[in-house]
């Protein structure tokens, strides 16, 4: 086994769920019929007209001549809270990424107790798991 | 000259599809995570479509805080493949079936 090989594991029948699912989507789709797209202006300045959404600004304020602003709802409550959450998730995965010594292993549970050590492991082409300590690098 | 938003809608069902398809029948928790983020991006185009459609940007603005949160969700998800890793020493969503403290 020396060359890339197709993946043939999983269960590829629960798959045909995913196609049966487009087919019903693209049957849906295909046969409704939509108003022409409104479009946008000729000369609309869409990226001043978003960071204007994004930021509250009054869209007019920042248009030079010639340009016409995209109507749009003001975002800036939603900006912050997307900031907060951003930072969450950065905090949350530092956290979980944490070991609190080295070798010492936090979060689900220990992984010093697993008697599968020899098992293939899934995600370094199937090499013995103990091949590189299951604590993970020292 | 514009695209008919049918189209759109067909890609993003296609995209949302194959991701759909990789949730259900891939094991590997980092592949899990890739076809998450492909439904995500399938909702985004729509937004993006839709705000043509209409002529407001609102969906467009609301397609970036999209993106946003697919980078907060990688971010937790890779975290959560790391430990899974660590305490399986396998990162098959198949092995851990047991929630063990």
């Amino acid at each position: 086994m020396n060359k890339p090989q197709l993946n043939t594991e999983g269960n590829y029948v629960a798959g045909l769920a995913a196609v049966a699912l487009f087919t019903v989507f693209a049957l849906v789709f295909l046969t409704t019929s939509f108003p022409v797209p409104a479009g946008f202006p000729d000369g609309a300045a869409i990226t001043k007209s978003l960071g204007a959404a994004m930021f509250d600004i009054a869209p007019g304020a920042i248009m030079d001549d010639g340009e016409t602003a995209v109507p749009a709802e003001g975002f800036l409550v939603a900006f912050l809270v997307i900031g907060v959450l951003l930072d969450a998730a950065l905090d949350g995965a530092v956290m979980l990424a944490k070991r609190e010594d080295a070798g010492e292993n936090v979060g689900l549970g220990t992984g010093s107790d697993d008697t599968d050590t020899d098992a293939a492991v899934a995600a370094d082409g199937g090499k013995p798991a103990d091949a590189e300590g299951t604590g993970g690098e020292k | 000259m514009a695209i008919p938003t049918e189209y759109y809608l067909l890609l993003s069902a296609a995209v949302f599809c194959i991701g759909l398809f990789g949730v259900l029948t891939r094991r590997n928790a980092l592949i899990f995570l890739m076809s998450v983020e492909l439904m995500l991006n399938a909702a985004n185009i729509n937004f993006v479509a839709f705000s043509l459609q209409h002529g407001n940007l609102t969906g467009q603005v609301f397609a970036l805080f999209g993106m946003a949160i697919a980078a907060a969700e990688v971010a937790v998800g890779i975290g959560i493949i790391l430990v899974l890793y660590r305490n399986f020493s396998d990162v098959d969503v198949t092995n851990a079936t047991t929630m063990r403290w």
